[in-house]
């Protein structure tokens, strides 16, 4: 109790100690103070209550959205290989034809493949395609 | 408009705000903020969240109206913000501290903030020069212009608001007991031995302190 506080000063520690004289006030006291109000103890239940749920939407999309620009800016940096099924498609040609130097026996003497199997086999070539140049990227790094 | 880091932690220091939940990036100069483990992740503010009891959402909703006053906030928006603030961690609250009240301070350094800003929009007489000035030129450094103009609007509110409020209050005596002790950051078992009175008389007091202030400035003081 040294110094006379300015009216800022000790406006602004009576309001903290009013804010601390709500956050211990009873329920019935409140009740009182929002009736002397013109106000509503529920209404204003009801008003905070909707500012959380608010504030869960809006946080829960943010999040969302940074979520997805993660995923975007991941992209952006070459960390995802599309799958290059002409190239798989000209390999397969060539293990057919016999001239793939890296085709299997099983390739080389396979007879007709159906449309499925071709399928599965061109998202294998492909997907080996994509696995073989990271390797090579990984060993020059 | 361009704030620099010392202006912006000025006026933090100004506002005695804790530097663990102030707005700035770079905190003023003080105790090193805790590690995050000592810190709610957002699940655990989610939950904290969840946990608030309809007692907690009125007492929140009673302290918002409290700093409502010279913002451009609607019900409701204040405390949403100083959720979302705690959720997307712009504000962490330490565990140490209890929630509610963690969300309360938040909500005074965001209306004060708001405030500021506002104020900062609108064009200051300058009583040196006399002249009109903007407030949108940015320093380099120390306490600005802007800053000094802020600090003087808030004096001359402050005296104006304690002008009115003191009457009503010094009519009492134990109402003033209970405002000069708090004016020197007692609270509980102390302030009521400073009274001197009982705890009941001691809440009778408080409330009589809280009443008039709310009828005299029912969406706050605006400081």
């Amino acid at each position: 109790m040294s110094k006379e506080p300015t009216d800022l000063e000790r406006l602004s520690k009576i309001g903290a100690a009013l804010d601390d004289s709500i956050l211990d006030a009873s329920e019935a006291d409140l009740r009182e103070d929002f009736k002397e109000a013109g106000d509503d103890f529920d209404k204003a239940v009801a008003r905070a209550g909707s500012a959380v749920e608010r504030a869960k939407v809006h946080a829960a999309r943010l999040r969302f959205e940074r979520a997805q620009a993660e995923v975007k800016a991941f992209r952006e940096q070459g960390n995802v290989r599309t799958l290059d099924l002409a190239k798989a498609r000209r390999r397969l040609e060539g293990m057919r034809s016999g001239q793939a130097e890296d085709a299997m026996m099983a390739a080389r003497k396979g007879g007709k493949l159906s449309e499925r199997d071709e399928q599965g086999l061109l998202d294998d070539l492909a997907q080996l395609h994509a696995l073989e140049n990271e390797e090579k990227e990984e060993g020059e790094e | 408009m361009v704030l620099n880091t010392s202006t912006l932690a000025h006026r933090c220091r100004r506002r005695g705000v804790h530097p663990i939940i102030n707005e700035l990036s770079a905190p003023p100069p003080g105790p090193p903020a805790p590690p995050a483990s000592e810190l709610l992740a957002y699940e655990e503010v989610l939950a904290a969240l969840d946990g608030l009891t309809p007692l907690d959402l009125a007492r929140l909703d009673a302290i918002e109206r409290r700093y409502l006053n010279g913002t451009d906030f609607a019900e409701g928006d204040l405390l949403q913000e100083a959720m979302c603030a705690a959720l997307f961690e712009e504000k962490k609250c330490p565990r140490s501290v209890r929630f509610i009240a963690f969300l309360v301070q938040s909500m005074r350094n965001i209306a004060g903030h708001r405030r500021d800003r506002l104020l900062l929009q609108v064009p200051i007489e300058d009583a040196t020069v006399g002249e009109r000035k903007s407030k949108f030129e940015p320093k380099d450094s120390g306490p600005s212009p802007e800053d000094a103009a802020i600090e003087a609007e808030q004096a001359r509110r402050a005296s104006e608001v304690w002008a009115k409020l003191n009457p009503q209050y010094s009519s009492d005596e134990e109402m003033g007991m209970v405002l000069l002790g708090w004016e020197n950051d007692m609270r509980g078992e102390a302030l009521r031995d400073f009274v001197g009175v009982d705890q009941a008389r001691l809440d009778y007091a408080i409330k009589k302190i809280r009443r008039i202030a709310r009828r005299a400035y029912p969406k706050g003081w605006q400081l």
